[in-house]
């Protein structure tokens, strides 16, 4: 089993390397990188893309050209001046000490002299004066907020629901749950999102007002600071409502469905005739034998589920409500060519998934003895 | 007195007497006479009794990360440059003076006749909002700290000829400017004046985000804010500056609060509710279409447009002249009859914009009227003899204005098929003119997909001349190296305007230009007669010197149909609630929604009724 784990632990570094490499070939080829944007910037193009020209709407910029002796700078600051080979092994490892007086040793065994992925280094944004992981801890709130209560009202909800549907299946419950399920599934996120804040928002057009749009909380408020802790927490939950609303109501379907499926599987089956046969009620049928068998699939999901919902992200519903999250930030790394933001995200959420991966297997082993990977790799 | 004599005394040993003129308590482009203010008045946009107190809150699109508005990485909060930090001078914006500024941080100023230096005497009772003084020391670092590594390009590139900032005495400093440029000295009073007890003690580091020591000279602090949420600034009671003539009346809100929206329909219902009290309209759909909701009808909050002169400069489809399709200016000329503004305004703009005319329009003093006429008529008809066909004939019988307006469409077509046949472009099998075996085929390359739909219809009405156009939308960057290298048949090119044009004329105009990759001269403009008159236009001292020089290169530009002129607006289109009043000027050349921010006051009165009404959900009266 061991032996297991370090061969799979160990088997992760090629698929790491081999997804930063070729994200870092991609990013080559890519044109628009911070130097090009403040090119950009600089002559004023910036202007061209709204409907009515710049200086109607206001900006009377006066273009200009980048000195070259700027654009030097621009490259130095962004470590574009180094050749391609030594930006590509700083990427993952790097020595590079600090103060060179101090001996060889004493620096080798000094973390603040090593740079790179491999030691979780991953350097700082383009555009802000944060390493990549304080940027992460800073959207964590956001995603967090929106992880936790979605996992637990996804799983709650479709476990209760996928049983309850079994027992009543091709029954009148069954079909409506389902077409509520499915349209849930069927509506995309942002969609309802606007829907909602456009007919239940603040606006003068809104049928009723309950939905606030200022992300998590009203601390932009005047007096916020005074609110009692309840009052706080009851603003938090009246802000995340909807968002978690959109966000959860296309996850119902496929876990609901799949329990309904396992549990109906399970009911076929020779020990559920047995247990019957020995006049069991079905209440303990249910929930003492059928239950540990079906639930298999839902539980091995369970460590990369919960692994995820720290770190979920929706770009649109982020966006649309203004919750400043991990989703946001990816996009706006990308869009902006924040490449250390986008191969330092890449890299941890790869990683992360390799190990959930990783102990979803394991969680088979502990769940159904008869699986055994000693045996499986002989 | 002694200490004036002993500051007089010094200021003689740095340099020979008789070189600095009086000193003067503003600058203008123009010499002293330009200076509209007197030293003890304040703007006639300005209301002196307005009242003082309330809140103001505003919305701001996309996340601010940082409270350093001048570093390169990240994105300043909303309402740091005037409020929170200070220049040594503040412009203008007085429609009467294209180009003043008056003292800020300063009392007055020495310019050298030769312009070439210049001195700043700084206010004595000017502090920072730590109850520090703002002394020369701090006009010299926040000089030298524009070389920090991190300081943003742009404002290193802005302030690049000023060679250096000394200190005369504890409120004094002197700049020397390393070329003349009749602009420079104005530029100086633009810098961001840093307190450098602050971030230049040891260990700070200019580059950082100033999180929590945003100290500045304004009239403001910041109270509270959260990254990528909201801000919100309070003003200083105490402010050392509140008494100063041009401050009377300004600066009226107690507290101003931005919240952040990353979503353009958010945003929108969060102001239909209330969320943030004023917001400037900038789609044309949006504006005839929304904001007519139940809270308007009852007079909640209002929609206005409010007319402006800025400068409208041009807008249009910029022909790449580099291209021998359009080097004959008759193939130009119908190319740019083919555009049909007046079905576009109607059926994509909700008849909201105004045609672009000429390439300063939308300006009474700069834009040419009627036919040409005194020194204007004198400098194009000397061109004329000078450099023959590059001042078209019609630059001097006909007025400017854009091609076949006020005249039918039909017609429009009918004239551009005369002139390309006449040009020698002969309708081929296909219905595509053809000319020499080249058929007439040319692409429009777009940065931004909303452009598209603006397109079409043109593409359609140039198939109706025999001229195939193909639109393509390209990703940014691809877009700039084309702009870059002139790698194009045809672009959307904006041509912004200040009041006071100079050096950058050359950049969008003159005959080097159009071989300089990077510059604006997208059409590939090499017309001497221009380039003679960019010369005047940056060596002029006098403002109608300057003045007659730009009608007259307008009036070429016009005349010789480079772009496909576009449209501009006219007029600001702003929603606001209905809780403020505001000063009987509106000083258009600034934007709207800071002129809320520094001129305008809560109104008690509109805001106890608006309150009233709003709880009992009947109108406003």
């Amino acid at each position: 089993m061991i032996s297991y784990i370090i061969r799979r632990l160990l088997l992760m570094f090629p698929t790491l390397i081999g997804i930063v490499t070729i994200t870092f070939i991609t990013i080559q080829f890519v044109p628009g990188g911070p130097v090009d944007q403040m090119k950009s910037i600089l002559l004023g193009h910036g202007s061209e893309m709204s409907e009515a020209g710049g200086a109607a709407l206001g900006k009377q910029g006066k273009a200009q050209e980048l000195d070259p002796e700027r654009l030097e700078e621009l490259r130095k600051i962004y470590h574009l001046d180094r050749p391609l080979w030594e930006r590509y092994l700083r990427t993952f490892l790097w020595f590079a000490p600090e103060d060179k007086e101090r001996g060889f040793w004493t620096n080798f065994f000094d973390y603040d002299s090593w740079e790179g992925f491999l030691v979780f280094k991953f350097g700082n944004s383009f555009y802000r004066n944060k390493s990549v992981l304080e940027l992460i801890v800073e959207k964590l709130p956001v995603s967090a907020s929106l992880g936790v209560f979605s996992f637990f009202l996804i799983y709650t909800t479709c476990v209760v629901l996928g049983i309850a549907k079994a027992v009543k299946h091709g029954e009148r419950f069954d079909t409506v749950s389902s077409i509520f399920v499915l349209i849930g599934y069927s509506i995309p996120g942002f969609v309802l999102a606007i829907f909602l804040i456009v007919f239940l928002g603040p606006g003068d057009g809104a049928i009723a007002h309950w939905i606030p749009l200022s992300g998590l909380t009203s601390a932009s408020a005047y007096g916020y600071e005074d609110w009692s802790t309840w009052r706080k927490i009851v603003d938090y939950l009246h802000h995340l409502a909807a968002p978690l609303f959109c966000y959860v109501i296309g996850g119902f379907a496929t876990l609901t469905m799949l329990t309904k499926n396992a549990i109906l599987e399970e009911l076929r089956k020779q020990y559920v005739i047995t247990a019957r046969a020995k006049g069991l009620p079905e209440k303990v049928i249910l929930f003492k034998h059928i239950l540990k068998n079906a639930l298999i699939p839902l539980v091995t999901g369970f460590p990369i589920a919960f692994l995820g919902m720290f770190f979920t992200g929706s770009l649109l519903i982020e966006q649309i409500f203004t919750l400043d999250g991990l989703g946001l930030l990816g996009y706006q790394a990308v869009i902006q060519r924040d490449y250390p933001i986008v191969m330092g995200t890449l890299f941890l959420f790869s990683l992360m998934a390799l190990v959930g991966q990783l102990l979803t297997d394991l969680s088979y082993v502990l769940i159904d003895r008869r699986i055994s990977f000693e045996e499986s790799q002989g | 007195m002694i200490r004036r004599f002993l500051t007089a005394l010094v200021l003689m040993s740095f340099l020979p007497a008789n070189l600095y003129a009086e000193a003067l308590h503003g600058l203008s482009i123009y010499g002293p006479e330009g200076l509209k203010y007197k030293k003890d008045e304040s703007y006639v946009y300005a209301n002196p009794s307005a009242a003082k107190g309330g809140r103001l809150t505003l919305a701001d699109f996309g996340a601010f990360t940082k409270l350093n508005p001048a570093s390169l990485k990240g994105v300043p909060a909303p309402g740091l440059n005037g409020l929170v930090f200070q220049t040594p001078m503040d412009s203008s914006s007085d429609d009467g003076e294209p180009f003043s500024q008056y003292g800020n941080l300063v009392e007055s100023v020495d310019l050298a006749e030769d312009r070439m230096s210049m001195v700043y005497h700084i206010y004595k009772m000017a502090k920072f909002s730590d109850g520090h003084p703002v002394t020369a020391d701090d006009f010299i670092f926040s000089f030298n700290i524009i070389h920090h590594l991190e300081y943003h390009p742009v404002y290193k590139e802005y302030f690049k000829d000023i060679a250096k900032v000394e200190k005369i005495d504890s409120h004094t400093v002197k700049y020397t400017f390393a070329i003349f440029n009749q602009e420079l000295p104005l530029i100086t009073g633009q810098m961001l004046i840093f307190p450098k007890h602050i971030y230049g003690a040891p260990g700070s580091n200019f580059g950082s985000d100033f999180d929590n020591i945003a100290i500045g000279s304004g009239p403001y602090e910041i109270e509270k804010y959260e990254f990528g949420k909201y801000i919100t600034l309070k003003r200083k009671a105490d402010w050392w500056g509140k008494d100063l003539p041009k401050n009377r009346g300004r600066y009226n809100f107690d507290q101003i609060t931005w919240k952040i929206y990353l979503d353009p329909v958010a945003q929108r219902e969060a102001f239909k509710g209330g969320g943030y009290d004023a917001s400037q309209i900038n789609s044309s759909r949006d504006w005839a279409l929304d904001y007519k909701g139940d809270f308007v009808k009852k007079g909640y909050y209002l929609r206005e447009e409010i007319p402006h002169n800025r400068v409208a400069g041009m807008q249009g489809y910029a022909m790449n002249m580099r291209n021998d399709l359009f080097e004959s200016r008759k193939v130009r000329a119908a190319i740019a009859l083919a555009f049909d503004f007046e079905w576009s305004n109607k059926n994509l703009f909700y008849g909201q914009y105004t045609r672009n005319q000429n390439y300063f329009d939308n300006n009474e003093e700069m834009k040419p009227k009627g036919l040409p006429a005194g020194k204007v008529k004198k400098l194009l008809m000397d061109l004329q003899g000078k450099y023959g066909a590059d001042v078209p004939k019609t630059a001097l019988t006909k007025p400017v204005g854009a091609p076949g307006e006020d005249q039918p469409f039909e017609k429009n077509i009918q004239l551009a098929n005369a002139l390309l046949d006449s040009a020698g472009w002969k309708i081929g099998a296909d219905g595509i003119r053809v000319k020499d075996g080249k058929p007439f085929k040319f692409t429009l390359i777009l940065a931004s997909p909303g452009f598209m739909r603006i397109s079409e219809p043109y593409k359609n009405n140039l198939a109706k001349i025999g001229v195939e156009m193909d639109i393509k939308v390209v990703q940014v960057a691809q877009y700039e190296e084309s702009l870059r290298e002139f790698n194009f048949d045809m672009i959307v090119a904006s041509y912004p305007q200040s009041r006071s044009p100079g050096n950058e004329q050359r950049y969008m105009w003159g005959s080097p230009a159009a071989k300089t990759p990077g510059s604006r001269n997208y059409a590939g403009i090499t017309n001497k007669a221009i380039d003679e008159l960019i010369d005047i236009i940056i060596k002029a001292s006098k403002r109608d010197e300057l003045v007659d020089a730009i009608q007259a290169m307008d009036r070429i530009l016009t005349h010789q149909f480079y772009v496909v002129p576009h449209w501009y607006i006219a007029y600001d289109r702003v929603v606001y609630w209905n809780k403020f009043s505001r000063p009987k000027i509106n000083p258009s050349q600034a934007p709207i929604i800071g002129n809320i921010i520094e001129w305008w006051w809560q109104d008690e009165a509109k805001f106890k009724k608006l309150e009233e009404a709003r709880s009992k959900g009947s109108a406003v009266n």
